[in-house]
């Protein structure tokens, strides 16, 4: 499978803290941090953020970094987000060869509605939203594609029936990752309709009509 | 409606709710969640009644999951009581929610359907709220 690339510029930084991060994203940057196995020192860097949202937006896995003056292989290994607002704090970059082999995790797309589901009202569950797999960093599948629309009611796709192609898995081959199980959700509601009833009973009063002020109030 | 079984002290300070969420501030189960914005106490009739208006729309097409518990108890003294005599008998529980927690999670349905749900379901909260989708990476 060809690897499909990004390039991203990115600028070597020198400032450090929390207010100078604080000005460099108001800027409009994003600070992060690059670093390898064959590299002693991490080097921070700097990068545009509008750059960044279209290189995540993509499906590359590996992208091309020049830092200090070197052309780089990079996989994002961390990205930090905003607890509120979403935005990118701070980004690691993970320098990486072509030929060594990694562990990452791949993200899984579910493609068509199963049977279980469509003509069977079962409901449809995945445990698994990314996989991990081991392989050469040139050779990291963008996604993993699953066709589940021939599951029946009751079955299920373990982790060993994924096509990963080179990829290996790294986690147990019986791990469940899609089931099309038989929904909870009419006996919930059921608990629901119970629930209401018991909370009417538990106020044990009813509501005073309007203009009728409470004995209470009157005193 | 949701409670703890036990609690090691039954009547807590009242605490603080300065700062952001730093942990459940993502989508970790479901496709779509409803991120607090504000900081508040959401007591547990409240989650309950949250709960309800989302699984009622919802149905039977999709699953959904609450992430705030309410633990913490809170007390009150009796109607027109003096002060003093010791602090009151604690009366309901309550969740201290922080800004970018996310308080329900759903899966299986559509995000106009999981946005329609969680627009009712928001009526039922004291905060502001906003619908999130799961990130990838």
């Amino acid at each position: 499978m060809p690897v499909k690339e990004f390039k991203i510029e990115v600028s070597q930084r020198d400032e450090r803290g929390k207010s100078a991060m604080g000005r460099l994203r108001a800027e409009g940057y994003v600070p992060g941090i690059y670093y390898a196995h064959e590299q002693s020192e991490a080097i921070p860097f700097k990068v545009e953020a509008k750059l960044l949202h279209q290189a995540l937006s993509g499906d590359a896995m590996v992208y091309h970094v020049t830092v200090g003056g070197e052309r780089k292989n990079v996989l994002m290994k961390e990205i930090q987000y905003h607890p509120v607002t979403d935005e990118i704090l701070h980004v690691d970059f993970m320098g990486v060869q072509l030929d060594e082999i990694v562990e990452v995790a791949v993200p899984l797309h579910l493609h068509g509605r199963p049977i279980g589901v469509r003509d069977e009202g079962g409901q449809l569950h995945q445990a698994l939203m990314e996989i991990m797999v081991r392989c050469k960093a040139g050779e990291i599948p963008p996604n993993i594609e699953l066709d589940i629309v021939d599951l029946h009611l009751g079955e299920s796709v373990l982790a060993g029936d994924l096509d990963l192609g080179t990829a290996e898995l790294v986690i147990p081959a019986d791990t469940m990752v899609v089931l099309v199980a038989k929904p909870r959700g009419i006996e919930e509601l059921a608990e629901v309709e119970e629930d209401e009833e018991e909370f009417v009973f538990e106020e044990g009063k009813e509501p005073a009509p309007e203009g009728e002020p409470d004995e209470k109030a009157k005193e | 409606m949701l409670a703890p079984k036990k609690v090691k002290y039954r009547k807590p300070h009242r605490g603080h709710r300065r700062g952001m969420a730093t942990r459940g501030n993502h989508v970790a189960f479901g496709t779509f969640g409803l991120k607090a914005m504000e900081n508040g106490w959401i007591t547990s009739r409240q989650i309950e009644s949250a709960r309800v208006a989302i699984t009622r729309k919802i149905r039977k097409f999709g699953r959904m999951w609450i992430r705030i518990f309410p633990d913490k108890a809170i007390t009150q003294k009796p109607a027109e009581t003096r002060m003093g005599k010791g602090k009151g008998s604690p009366e309901y529980w309550i969740c201290v929610v922080k800004p970018g927690r996310i308080l329900f999670e759903v899966e299986g349905v559509d995000e106009e359907l999981a946005a329609e749900a969680f627009r009712l379901c928001s009526h039922k909260l004291p905060i502001k709220t906003r619908l999130v989708k799961r990130r990838e990476i």
